[in-house]
């Protein structure tokens, strides 16, 4: 009583459907419906009277597009107000529910270990055992990379010290270079000298023999002197002894002229080969001292070729050297890469003893049954050293001083 | 007829969830993101301090036929009687999105479970909702905590109940 309910029906062809309460039934039709085909909805016959008051309710169409929906009270005794608001059932609709149900399986901590979790443990702490040989082994390649830097500068040091006596080895050759130039000059001056002494002492051996031919002149004229006394003495008639005081005049003078001639050769002609001979050994010392001067000359030059060639191997070996520095630098990078693989390797190592300690709790948590080797010692405290398996840390701040 | 709305479990990773449907299932509190019912990953009585399961991300979800009119009102609730065991806790939270795989560390932020019933339930979101095969609503973010007190074994299992209104 007093409560409204939803109606809904329609019609397809010849299929009809009814809803009342969401509850619905079908049903088939056939032919159009018409009033004399009324629709009862909870019909009942009221006698009031001589009247026969069936409770009926009319529909003028049940096709789709004239659907309707119709609210009826069970009180039709009662003024029919029709609803204000939505039908709904309950505050605002069906309430439907789904469920699960919830459960958990719990294992009672282990207190026994097994051979197999003592070998995890013992593989744990081979990995940090590793680990921390790992971070020595970086260790050493820091220092290894710095005293590669330290040679490295020791090198480029003596590359330099290498540069500075090049220099001074190529200053030295120019120098003596210069020297034998000078060398060299001052034969030639001294075979320009020793030609011109050598052309005086031609000069001298020149006037040499030309006293000599004025000698045997005055030899010749001597004899012809004393052809001709004798020539006079035979045409004249003179005595002998004129004749022979004419020819001891005569012979006289000529010895005079012996005399003075072989004084003027011992005189001259000892003063000019003796400056002649001079000449010629101040010629053959010059000549001597010019082929000194050469042959110190040409060796003066073979030194300097091979200071030269030193220098060369010289700057090779500093270039080398140079090359030093370079290769250094790829050590470097290459120790960087090798410090990055580290740093890499050293996390996996965490990882890898982060995820054998879950293991070891996970083998702990076996149930007894399975456990192989059990023993009633405690387990002890997770051992692993937190330090030694902390992540690594790239020092990226620590001699790393590579240009 | 009433549209098709399961709860489903999601798992995995937000960039890739996968879902199971547990309506009228099981869902089982373990060190694992999975959905199995299994004896694999379990719950372990701590010496001291808790062993926090991984949290189960629940959602409702509509499927092939939707509602007629609607959906509204989404709530959950559990019977408020924890069953599960001494030293055995439940917790959760609603949470508008997904967030993968945790387990969580400690209970800041989350609410004893049971104390969502049906009269003062853990409100999911008003609604309307609408349309087929589609999530609805905000997750349960529900895990279990299990503390030092507690005894091993399969605990009893308890009803967690989403309920919606539907037009």
């Amino acid at each position: 009583m007093d409560e409204w309910h939803h109606y809904f029906a329609f019609r397809s062809g010849s299929i009809c459907k009814e809803f009342i309460d969401g509850q619905g039934t079908s049903f088939s039709i056939a032919g159009s419906v018409t009033n004399a085909q009324p629709l009862y909805i909870g019909r009942r016959n009221i006698t009031y009277g001589n009247f026969n008051l069936p409770i009926a309710f009319y529909i003028h169409g049940l096709s789709l597009p004239d659907s309707d929906a119709a609210w009826l009270t069970e009180d039709l005794f009662r003024i029919f107000q029709p609803p204000r608001t939505w039908f709904l059932l309950g505050a605002g609709g069906t309430t439907y529910t789904r469920t699960i149900s919830a459960d958990t399986l719990i294992q009672q901590q282990n207190i026994l270990r097994t051979a197999s979790a003592d070998a995890m443990v013992a593989k744990v702490q081979q990995l940090g055992a590793f680990a921390d040989a790992l971070v020595q082994l970086a260790a050493q390649l820091n220092i290894s990379a710095d005293a590669l830097l330290q040679g490295t500068n020791a090198q480029q040091a003596l590359a330099d010290l290498l540069v500075q006596v090049q220099q001074s080895v190529s200053a030295a050759a120019d120098l003596r270079i210069a020297s034998v130039q000078q060398l060299q000059a001052l034969a030639d001056a001294l075979l320009q000298a020793t030609n011109s002494r050598a052309a005086q002492a031609d000069l001298l051996l020149q006037a040499r023999q030309a006293l000599g031919t004025s000698a045997d002149l005055l030899v010749r004229m001597t004899a012809e002197l004393v052809a001709s006394a004798d020539m006079i003495v035979q045409s004249s008639g003179a005595t002998t002894y004129l004749r022979t005081a004419v020819v001891d005049m005569l012979v006289e003078k000529l010895q005079q002229l012996a005399v003075q001639a072989d004084l003027l050769l011992q005189r001259q002609g000892a003063t000019v080969v003796a400056q002649a001979d001079v000449a010629v050994a101040v010629r053959q010392a010059l000549s001597a001292t010019a082929d000194a001067l050469v042959q110190q000359s040409q060796a003066a030059v073979l030194q300097a070729n091979a200071l030269l060639r030193s220098t060369v191997r010289a700057l090779a070996q500093v270039d080398a050297l140079l090359q030093v520095p370079r290769t250094a630098s790829l050590s470097a990078d290459l120790r960087v890469v090798l410090r990055a693989l580290l740093s890499v390797g050293c996390n996996v190592l965490v990882r890898a003893t982060r995820q054998a300690r879950v293991g070891v709790d996970l083998l702990a948590l076996l149930p007894p049954g399975v456990w192989k080797g059990e023993s009633a010692a405690a387990p002890p405290a997770w051992t692993a050293d937190s330090g030694a398996l902390s992540p690594w840390t790239l020092e990226t701040g620590k001699s790393d001083s590579w240009n | 007829m009433p549209a098709t709305v399961d709860i489903r479990e999601w798992n995995g990773p937000t960039t890739g969830p996968t879902y199971t449907v547990k309506t009228n299932g099981t869902v089982r509190f373990k060190n694992a993101d999975d959905p199995n019912v299994d004896t694999n990953n379990p719950l372990v009585v701590p010496s001291s301090g808790s062993d926090f399961s991984f949290v189960k991300w629940l959602r409702l979800y509509i499927g092939a036929t939707g509602p007629a009119v609607e959906i509204t009102n989404l709530r959950f609730y559990t019977d408020g009687t924890n069953d599960l065991g001494t030293g055995i806790l439940l917790w959760c939270k609603n949470n508008a999105s997904y967030g993968g795989p945790t387990e969580p560390t400690g209970t800041t932020g989350y609410t004893d479970a049971f104390t969502y019933t049906s009269a003062a339930p853990l409100n999911l979101g008003a609604g309307p909702y609408t349309g087929t095969n589609v999530d609805i609503g905000d997750f349960v973010e529900i895990f279990a905590e299990v503390q030092s007190t507690a005894t091993n074994g399969q605990t009893p299992t308890e009803t967690l109940t989403f309920a919606y209104d539907e037009i």
